[in-house]
């Protein structure tokens, strides 16, 4: 048995390999982070501040999580945020997916490019996480944990001004995403290790509600939740995250869970989850400028608000995948209970299946292929 | 402390929290780079798992208190660096993590109070934010090179172990001091600020406690340059 800590994702975690001649049997993805209880904080609070936190879940995906958040606020009270509001929250949305499917790369750059190709998208990459975090700002009014998503609609309108500058921006991260999936393509420039990984197929059974909006609605009552399962003695006290299974299946979901959904790719090899990631950010790029012709200035875009007694769940599709959120209010509209569900929870059981029967020495790759975001994960 | 010209060995660890402060910190290497930063430990961006000897080391997130290994690892840490830099609100002042007190969530229920780096190791140098933006990362990286005896904001602050909007109200609204700049009101992560009438107010039920509205009060800088003077 081995036990390694994982480097170059977003978060800690670590790996331990079971396995004879090389080959893994068995490996175990865990993060034994101090665990920050987002799922029982919220009991007693004002949903404002409810919304505000949960943006701090993940320093990456922030926006989806403060969007799912007042739109499941939203659905308990009763609240119809203006249209103008519900079109931004998705440009902001998908600028979200953009940024975390391009940390992914970042993350990935070491494995996939050999030393002498690795400075030229290094930079490419650095250019497009600067301009993904500036869109961010742009639309949500900081580069992380936006703070124009709230409870009623979005705290201010995009300017012309504003949407040019956006527009600009998005021109030259679509070229440059252009250039990188060229690059995803070139084989003369992988390493030997993501070459020999590019021919391994897995095939997991996919979960997906949607492109973004749920357009498929699961059920709560479908997801199983438990501990981590096959660790013994010590180590187990020392695993702070769950996972999560759908049908008492292990599933995959995220980027090639949501382009399978619709036909749109059908690759199964284990890179594939990442060609999938670049596929998406220009599809949310050509999704963006739509749907920045449909706003004005001078639209308004937040509705009244009034908290009160209810109940409410959102399924959304997050850059990582499925991510659930459910809350329940008291007669004065304060939470008294909230539950999160992270796609990364139903991927780290995923990971493990792909990793049964292949080499040792992909395991770490694997891992930052398929989900390199470990803080939802201990939330 | 340090001369301009000599390069620095520095690292970055993340302690736990939402990885906000690591991509803030990775969307500014290049300027870090500027000014002689060399990062040799920074599990995030590289594979080194071991922690080398460092002359700056930056750590987010907030410890928690019931989890032993987060205590050891961050005394370790102390041990390998000469300055330690508490990186962004959790690390500094707690932040958010202060509102994540109520613990009972599996698969570790035992675990609820998480404390700012200050209260179990000596911290050189603090920089609040939730993140830290670029233009506080430069200053920070300043003052480390920096060895006059100058007034420094982030030596000063470090002596904070909780903020919020409240102590604004009570050291420099109540008593008359604010001018209504609106520095505050731009500051806040949440807009949890707006000026109304020239005097700043708040709404408390967003406050997430990051202590921005409070550090970069110009009111406050005056009087803790001063305080420093005399």
């Amino acid at each position: 048995m081995e036990q390694k800590i994982l480097t170059r994702i977003a978060g800690e975690a670590r790996i331990i390999i079971k396995g004879k001649n090389n080959i893994i049997e068995d490996a175990v993805i865990y993060s034994s982070t101090p665990i920050r209880a987002f799922n029982t904080f919220a009991k007693g609070k004002n949903p404002e501040f409810v919304v505000e936190a949960i943006k701090r879940v993940c320093g990456i995906c922030h926006a989806v999580h403060g969007c799912v958040s007042a739109i499941t606020f939203e659905k308990c009270f009763n609240i119809n945020p203006p249209d103008s509001a519900k079109i931004l929250r998705k440009i902001l949305v998908l600028i979200n997916r953009c940024y975390s499917h391009t940390v992914a790369q970042f993350l990935l750059l070491k494995d996939i490019f050999k030393s002498e190709y690795f400075e030229e998208y290094y930079k490419i990459i650095r250019e497009l996480m600067k301009l993904f975090a500036c869109c961010t700002e742009i639309v949500g009014g900081t580069s992380f944990h936006p703070h124009n998503i709230i409870i009623g609609g979005f705290l201010s309108p995009l300017s012309e001004k504003k949407k040019d500058k956006l527009s600009s921006l998005l021109k030259i991260a679509e070229e440059e995403t252009k250039k990188f999936i060229e690059a995803l393509e070139d084989e003369r420039l992988h390493t030997d290790i993501y070459k020999e990984l590019s021919k391994i197929e897995r095939k997991i059974e996919y979960f997906s509600v949607g492109k973004l909006e749920p357009k498929y609605l699961p059920e709560r009552k479908d997801i199983r939740i438990e501990p981590v399962t096959g660790v013994e003695g010590e180590l187990k006290h020392n695993i702070s995250n769950l996972v999560a299974y759908y049908r008492n299946k292990v599933v995959e979901t995220g980027p090639r869970a949501r382009l399978f959904r619709t036909g749109d790719f059908t690759g199964s090899k284990i890179v594939d989850i990442n060609r999938a990631r670049v596929i998406e950010i220009i599809e949310a790029i050509n999704e963006i400028k739509e749907l920045l012709s449909e706003i004005k200035e001078e639209d308004r875009v937040l509705e009244e608000i009034k908290f009160k007694h209810g109940e409410a769940e959102t399924f959304y599709e997050a850059p990582r995948g499925v991510l659930y959120h459910k809350v329940k209010t008291s007669l004065d509209g304060r939470v008294v209970e909230y539950e999160i569900i992270f796609p990364t929870m139903f991927n780290f059981p995923a990971i493990r299946e792909v990793l049964k029967g292949v080499e040792k020495k992909f395991a770490d790759i694997i891992v930052r292929l398929y989900d390199p975001c470990i803080p939802c994960v201990v939330h | 402390m340090h001369t301009m010209c000599s390069s620095l060995k520095a690292g970055f660890y993340e302690l736990g929290g939402c990885s906000g402060c690591t991509f803030s910190f990775i969307q500014n290497l290049e300027n870090l780079k500027k000014h002689n930063l060399e990062i040799v430990y920074f599990p995030a961006l590289i594979d080194i798992t071991e922690i080398p000897d460092m002359d700056i080391l930056f750590i987010s997130g907030a410890v928690c208190k019931e989890d032993k290994e987060s205590v050891e690892k961050l005394l370790e840490l102390r041990k390998k660096a000469k300055t330690i830099v508490a990186f962004g609100s959790c690390a500094s002042v707690g932040g958010i993590m202060n509102f994540l007190i109520r613990g009972g969530q599996e698969p570790k229920p035992w675990q609820s109070r998480h404390f700012p780096l200050s209260e179990f190791i000596k911290v050189d140098r603090s920089v609040m934010g939730c993140p830290p933006g670029s233009l506080f990362i430069s200053q920070l990286v300043n003052s480390l090179k920096s060895s006059n005896n100058k007034f420094d904001l982030f030596k000063f602050i470090t002596r904070f172990k909780r903020l919020s909007c409240f102590n604004l109200l009570d050291e420099v609204i109540i008593p008359g001091l604010c001018v209504g700049c609106g520095v505050c009101a731009i500051s806040c992560p949440t807009k949890a600020i707006v000026l109304i009438d020239g005097l700043p107010e708040f709404k408390v039920e967003k406050c997430i406690r990051c202590g921005l509205c409070y550090i970069r009060c110009p009111q406050n800088l005056k009087k803790w340059r001063q305080s420093k003077n005399e």
